[in-house]
């Protein structure tokens, strides 16, 4: 009998001590993950320190053709809004001749007032160029080397701007390896070149947009909303011929969100 | 040889060694006599014999009288560039240089030049071209003007030598109108070749130096690309005028012949003036603004400058053409740098669209990159430029000038980011500015002031002027400078002025800057620089 109690004591002995221990390795675990709101708030300062040095706004250069104009940067001012000011000016290269008149409409919404102070944060400057579908991103030719491709253009900006945004950030691997799945689909809309390899990528986001409001499968619009607003208007997508039913709702949707015209 | 051998016997030796050259020297300079004689008599004998025989082309060539308008002769003349396959078979006459010629037996091969154009013509012995009619053709010295009359025949295979590829001309007549001299100083072939980099060392070096060309300016014009040099330069001009008087602009005339030095006192020439001594203008600045107070409201001025500094740089002339401008504003002098940017990307514009031979032509002697900028201009702020050159690594204070390095090094820097070769600084800061800059409201350290540049040399400098006397004399006193000497300016400001702005650019200059060249004499006509006075 005293056997038997002897055993049971050193049992929960040891039980006690496992529950000490797993007690500590949970109390470090939770102290290494923060609650998400404060590291937030850490990475904006942070971020909005990097973009200010010594007191004077540096411009970011984004060079892009006249047959693919960037329509995802309109989309990303609509979608920041206050949080990051997205300041944009236009000028023409020497290289283009003349801008093509549909610009036009583009160019309207896109520019800032002239007479504006550069007061926003962010400030790019677009050059019209004939670099095809690469658009380019210069940022400081001394340390960086060009970017190339709208789709990189938005992650790279997704970086510098409200970390809300910046599905790089997501805690969850699974949302951002989908979402540069359909960056990256993107990539190769704007450069395909068979009706058929048109097709079949439609049709691979049409899949990935499923039954969700959003191609991230969120509630908000994300970064590859925008891209793939951008690319439709690029290569021209009729919506009534190319689009299925969840497709045609899905960009209505996104264009109302934006508050632009589809 | 005897190495060891000490200094009196060597110059001994020396002197025997002269000596034998001298000898030597001399009977070469025998022989050369000797062998023209021969040469001379052997002509003279040859055109004797063949003399005797029949010149069936006797009237159809030979040594024009000089022209002293003797007689109204009617002639359709053809310019070399308009000799194409659509002429073939008619008869022309043409007017041009011998460029150079060879001769063949009873064939003479020469290359017509009319200022950029050449065209290759035969004279061949044929039922109205006689041996002494070639003879004759092969013994005009090059450079010489000629009138030619021949056929125009389609060629199998392109000429490529000459500018006109698809034609050539047969002679029929052929008469020299002024002949040149048969030693010239420079060959217009040496001095239009291309200087390439990986040149064959066994090949044709013959390069044609610049204080040759400028010597023996009249020879050295004639090579195509200076023909085509100052065909832009003067394209600059008159877009530069054109542009102007569009947006409404009024050209004025501002003396040279002035009595106080404007700008500074050490840069100015002194002339004599009867009694006294004059000086001559370094910039229309003071005229130019004189004429705003007048109510002239635009102007703008193209007219000699003057500026007696002792530089010998690839970039300073003491004489060259000045394009200045001036402009009264409403509120603010952005009105007049976005009037003076826009006045740059059209003139650019238009080199780049209508002038586009002129830039090629150029381009086959010197290596030409094309010249890039952006519309409307780009613009940034000195503040900017300063943290640009810092992450590059330059040491510089907020309120410091760029040198020319910096400036430089800017250039650079903005072509790899913004692939622009011309762009504005604005903002300035003060204390690198003239006394008649406009401060900044804002912030007293900057200045209402901008520079402008192509391809990383500076080639204005602007600003607002301030247009209120009082003001005026308190920013000339912080400057030390002497009230006296600039009463006259001062007291042009009393009788109410409006507020103004301009600059003013440098023709030589930015047509050097446009095209890439290295030296500022490549772009005047008859340059003058401390060293140099004449032709």
């Amino acid at each position: 009998m005293t056997a038997l109690e002897n055993r049971q004591e050193a049992i929960l002995a040891q039980l006690a001590d496992l529950k000490n221990q797993i007690t500590a390795l949970r109390g470090q675990l939770k102290q290494s993950a923060a609650p998400p709101a404060v590291k937030e708030t850490n990475i904006s300062r942070s971020r909005t320190c990097n973009i200010l040095q010594n007191g004077v706004i540096h411009d970011i250069v984004i060079n892009a053709s006249p047959k693919y104009p960037p329509y995802s940067l309109v989309a990303l001012r609509r979608l920041w809004g206050d949080s990051l000011k997205l300041g944009v000016r236009c000028h023409i290269h020497s290289s283009v001749l003349q801008l093509p008149t549909n610009l036009e409409n583009f160019l309207s919404v896109i520019s800032d007032d002239c007479d504006q102070e550069r007061s926003s944060l962010l400030n790019i400057t677009l050059v019209w160029k004939d670099v095809g579908p690469d658009t380019e991103l210069v940022v400081s030719p001394m340390k960086h080397i060009t970017i190339k491709g709208e789709v990189n253009i938005l992650r790279y900006l997704s970086r510098l701007g409200p970390p809300r945004y910046n599905y790089e950030l997501s805690n969850d691997p699974a949302v951002s390896s989908r979402l540069d799945s359909l960056l990256d689909t993107c990539y190769s809309l704007a450069r395909c070149r068979t009706v058929k390899e048109r097709q079949s990528l439609i049709h691979s986001l049409n899949c990935c947009l499923g039954k969700s409001q959003f191609m991230a499968g969120g509630d908000g619009i994300s970064i590859a909303d925008i891209a793939v607003w951008s690319v439709f208007r690029q290569i021209k997508v009729e919506p009534l011929q190319d689009l299925s039913g969840a497709m045609k709702n899905w960009l209505q949707h996104c264009s109302q969100s934006l508050k632009l015209d589809s | 040889m005897v190495v060891d051998i000490n200094a009196e016997d060597l110059a001994s030796a020396g002197d025997h060694a002269k000596s034998k050259k001298a000898l030597k020297k001399e009977a070469k300079d025998a022989a050369k006599a000797a062998k023209k004689e021969e040469r001379k008599a052997l002509n003279a004998s040859q055109q004797q014999d063949t003399g005797d025989s029949d010149d069936y082309s006797t009237g159809r060539y030979g040594q024009h009288p000089m022209v002293q308008s003797a007689d109204i002769i009617k002639r359709e003349f053809v310019h070399v560039r308009q000799l194409e396959s659509n002429l073939a078979e008619t008869t022309v006459w043409v007017r041009g240089r011998l460029h150079t010629s060879r001769a063949k037996g009873k064939q003479c091969f020469i290359v017509l030049r009319q200022q950029q154009y050449t065209v290759q013509c035969i004279i061949a012995v044929n039922e109205v071209v006689s041996k002494l009619m070639v003879k004759f053709a092969s013994n005009i010295t090059k450079e010489s003007i000629v009138d030619v009359e021949a056929v125009v025949r389609v060629v199998g295979s392109k000429i490529e030598s000459c500018s006109q590829k698809n034609v050539e001309l047969h002679v029929t007549q052929l008469f020299t109108v002024s002949s040149a001299k048969s030693q010239l100083p420079l060959l217009i072939e040496d001095a239009a070749r291309p200087v390439k980099e990986d040149e064959d060392p066994e090949g044709l070096n013959i390069r044609v130096n610049q204080d040759t060309r400028l010597d023996n300016r009249v020879l050295d014009l004639r090579t195509p690309a200076n023909q085509a040099i100052f065909r832009l330069e003067a394209g600059v001009c008159k877009l530069f005028r054109d542009i102007l008087t569009e947006k409404g602009f009024l050209e004025i005339h501002t003396p040279k012949i002035i009595s106080a030095a404007s700008e500074g006192g050490a840069n100015v020439f002194t002339v004599s003036y009867f009694k006294g001594s004059a000086y001559l203008a370094q910039s229309p600045q003071l005229y130019k603004q004189m004429a705003i107070a007048a109510d002239f409201d635009k102007v703008f001025t193209i007219g000699a400058v003057f500026r007696a500094e002792d530089s010998n740089t690839h970039r300073h002339l003491t004489e060259f053409v000045g394009l200045d401008l001036e402009m009264a504003f409403k509120y603010h002098y952005h009105e007049v740098l976005d009037t003076i940017g826009d006045t740059f990307t059209q003139m650019f514009k238009g080199l780049r669209d209508r002038y586009a031979d002129e830039i090629a032509g150029v381009g086959q002697q010197f290596a030409v990159e094309p010249f890039k900028f952006l519309d409307p201009p780009l613009k940034l702020e000195f503040a900017t430029a300063v943290a640009m050159l810092r992450e590059a690594g330059v040491n510089m204070g907020d309120e410091d000038d760029l040198s020319t390095p910096d400036e430089k090094l800017l250039g650079r820097l903005i072509k790899a980011k913004y692939d622009t070769d011309f762009y504005i600084l604005d903002k300035y800061p003060l204390a690198v500015r003239p006394f008649y800059t406009m401060p900044d409201p804002k912030d007293n350290k900057k200045s209402n002031s901008y520079d402008i540049f192509m391809r990383g040399e500076e080639i204005m400098s602007g600003a607002q002027r301030i247009h209120d006397p009082e003001f005026l004399t308190e920013r000339a006193k912080v400057h030390g400078v002497d009230l006296e000497k600039i009463k006259a300016y001062i007291d042009s400001f009393r009788f109410g002025c409006p507020p103004h702005a301009g600059g003013g650019i440098g023709l030589e200059r930015v047509v050097m800057l446009y095209l890439g060249l290295d030296n500022i004499r490549k772009t005047s006509m008859f340059p003058r620089d401390p060293k140099r006075i004449t032709p």
